[in-house]
């Protein structure tokens, strides 16, 4: 069989994959869209269409603004495969995708990446029991199943940790406390930046409802310094110190962690796209122009994988790059270009002020005792990584061959950030001297068997 | 423990975890169908070292299980099917190789 070729390879069907191909197919071009989920949306609108049919209006209206874009995107033309896996792009601009056990190649004009955002690491002891979600986990079971518990706790900070903590309170569950780590000096860094965020009225509006609902209807806990999960073989409860010298615990089966999200970059470094450092956010993202467009000509990266921005910009941001490769073919669009972007700048005009109020203390980023796991797939506690730093690692890699830190399944999605930080305050030197692991296709585990079904040349 | 925050509907499908039979809604997510049954740890690590499902979006491999015989299957991108035989999957596994 011959490789597939389209025009427009679409990686994601989120907001930025759903938008980006709406543009495509309009102007014409053959457009595929890949996905890992089983239905369109992302993460954020994960489930819409089958939520429609009874509506919980617990979800929220930010959630249904969604519904529009999926529909005119199940009806635009795409071809779109649900539940693929892509685990390379070559530089040939073959997208390499495992679809129920087989392999395939796919061949591109232009690639768009367009693969979201996934949760920072949240190290805190006993982080690693069962109980224990991330925030996004814990609305994911919502969104997708109709599930919540009684006396869960919420720990950490950010929109999506008050939203979701929101949802919980509107779907008649009982929160048993919301810890926010936000702390004092976030606030000073932020507040300067808050005459730009109120270019955004509605979003600001929307997290003090978030916050306010929260407050009437559960215990909040502020000025925190540490935090700690008791439990043997589950999650029994949290115990946390605050600044006072106080300690609290609090008995919950069910604790949900979140300090903020970063672009999911395994698939962008992997393909060997440029990336730098991000002093703002504190994360990775790859290197984009204004249009998205990557250090590969061919490929352009939209939505919250190029630099967080939220559900609206993404959607904003994969028009930009789709109108930007249409008018590669010919097709110049110079008003909707002009028009995107500014939008897009719009929409990116409240992050200054987020990025620092929810940038988690450097004691939330790294883990505050010895045993606490860094590295879950592996078992690495931080005590594990500070040897191995101890006896001369010095960078990530170096690192994961002396502790296996970072050698897992989960490809360091789970401690990669942790790890260079930590190597960083030991070292001395700047996350961008120090750099991310490695990473190198498959950028998601494939058997033998699925590489064996693939037909034709394989990718080197 | 999780609960329905929605009424349950769905036709009734049976599912095996570690030996004891479950019931589940036909085109449930199996991790959710296991965390509504009250399963909340899915494998160990290594001795001691309980985990379970913590991303719900395929990224951390916590929630990996032997579905039908097979192992390393990320429950939270699973579908139940009736039937369906699921077991803990419990270390050493083959953790960190790319492909086997
Ligand atoms: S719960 Fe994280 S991969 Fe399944």
């Amino acid at each position: 069989m011959a490789n597939q070729h389209f025009q427009i390879v679409i990686i994601g069907a989120g907001p930025a994959g759903m938008a980006a191909a709406l543009t495509t197919t309009k102007a014409g071009l053959e457009t595929i869209v890949i996905d890992d989920q089983k239905d369109s949306g992302g993460q954020v609108y994960r489930n819409l269409q089958a939520n429609q049919e009874t509506s919980p209006a617990y979800l929220g209206q930010s959630y249904y603004d969604g519904a529009k874009l999926a529909q005119s995107f199940a009806d635009c033309g795409a071809v779109y495969r649900p539940d693929c896996t892509v685990w390379q792009i070559t530089d040939m601009h073959e997208v390499a995708l495992v679809s129920r056990g087989k392999a395939e190649l796919i061949t591109a004009d232009y690639i768009i990446i367009a693969t979201g955002a996934i949760e920072r690491p949240m190290p805190v002891k006993g982080w690693t029991l069962p109980g224990v979600m991330s925030v996004g986990g814990a609305q994911t079971l919502l969104k997708q199943a109709a599930l919540g518990a009684d006396n869960a706790v919420f720990v950490g900070s950010g929109p999506l940790l008050y939203l979701t903590a929101w949802q919980y309170i509107k779907a008649g569950l009982a929160v048993r406390a919301v810890i926010d780590i936000t702390g004092e000096k976030q606030w000073r860094s932020a507040i300067p930046f808050a005459p730009l965020a109120l270019l955004q009225p509605d979003m600001l509006a929307m997290g003090r409802k978030w916050i306010g609902d929260i407050r009437r209807n559960t215990e909040l806990i502020y000025s925190v310094s540490t935090i700690e999960i008791i439990g043997q073989s589950q999650a029994q409860g949290v115990s946390c110190t605050l600044s006072s010298g106080d300690k609290i615990d609090i008995d919950a089966n069910h604790i949900f962690l979140h300090q903020g999200v970063v672009p999911n970059v395994n698939l962008t470094m992997a393909t060997g796209l440029a990336h730098q450092w991000d002093h703002q956010a504190h994360c990775w993202r790859p290197v984009i122009d204004v249009t998205g467009k990557s250090s590969d000509e061919q490929i352009y990266i939209a939505g919250d994988g190029g630099g967080i921005g939220g559900a609206k910009a993404a959607a904003i941001a994969g028009r930009l790059a789709a109108s930007a490769i249409v008018a590669r073919y010919g097709k110049p669009r110079f008003l909707a270009q002009l028009y995107y972007k500014l939008r897009h700048l719009h929409y990116l005009s409240i992050r200054p002020f987020l990025d620092r109020l929810y940038l988690p203390s450097a004691d939330f980023r790294l883990a505050q005792t010895d045993e606490t796991i860094i590295c879950r797939c592996e078992a690495v506690s931080k005590a594990g990584v500070n040897a191995a730093l101890a006896s001369g690692a010095s960078g990530p890699n170096q690192l994961k061959a002396f502790c296996r830190a970072g050698m897992g399944r989960c490809q360091g999605r789970s401690c990669g950030l942790v790890v260079q930080e930590m190597i960083a305050s030991h070292t001395g030197q700047s996350m961008a001297e120090i750099g991310y692991y490695r990473l190198r296709p498959p950028v998601k585990p494939i058997t033998l068997a699925e590489l064996a079904s693939l037909e034709g040349p394989w990718p080197d | 423990m999780f609960k329905s925050t929605m009424p349950e509907n769905g036709r009734i499908v049976h599912l095996q975890f570690n030996g004891e039979s479950i019931t589940a809604f036909d085109g449930d997510n199996l991790a959710a169908a296991l965390l509504r049954a009250g399963k909340v740890q899915f494998r160990t690590a290594a001795k001691n070292d309980p985990r379970g499902p913590y991303c719900m979006m395929g990224v951390c491999f916590e929630c990996l299980v032997e579905i039908d015989g097979r192992p390393n299957q990320q429950a939270c991108q699973m579908t139940v099917h009736d039937g369906m035989i699921i077991q803990r999957q419990n270390a050493p596994d083959s953790a960190g190789k790319a492909s086997g």
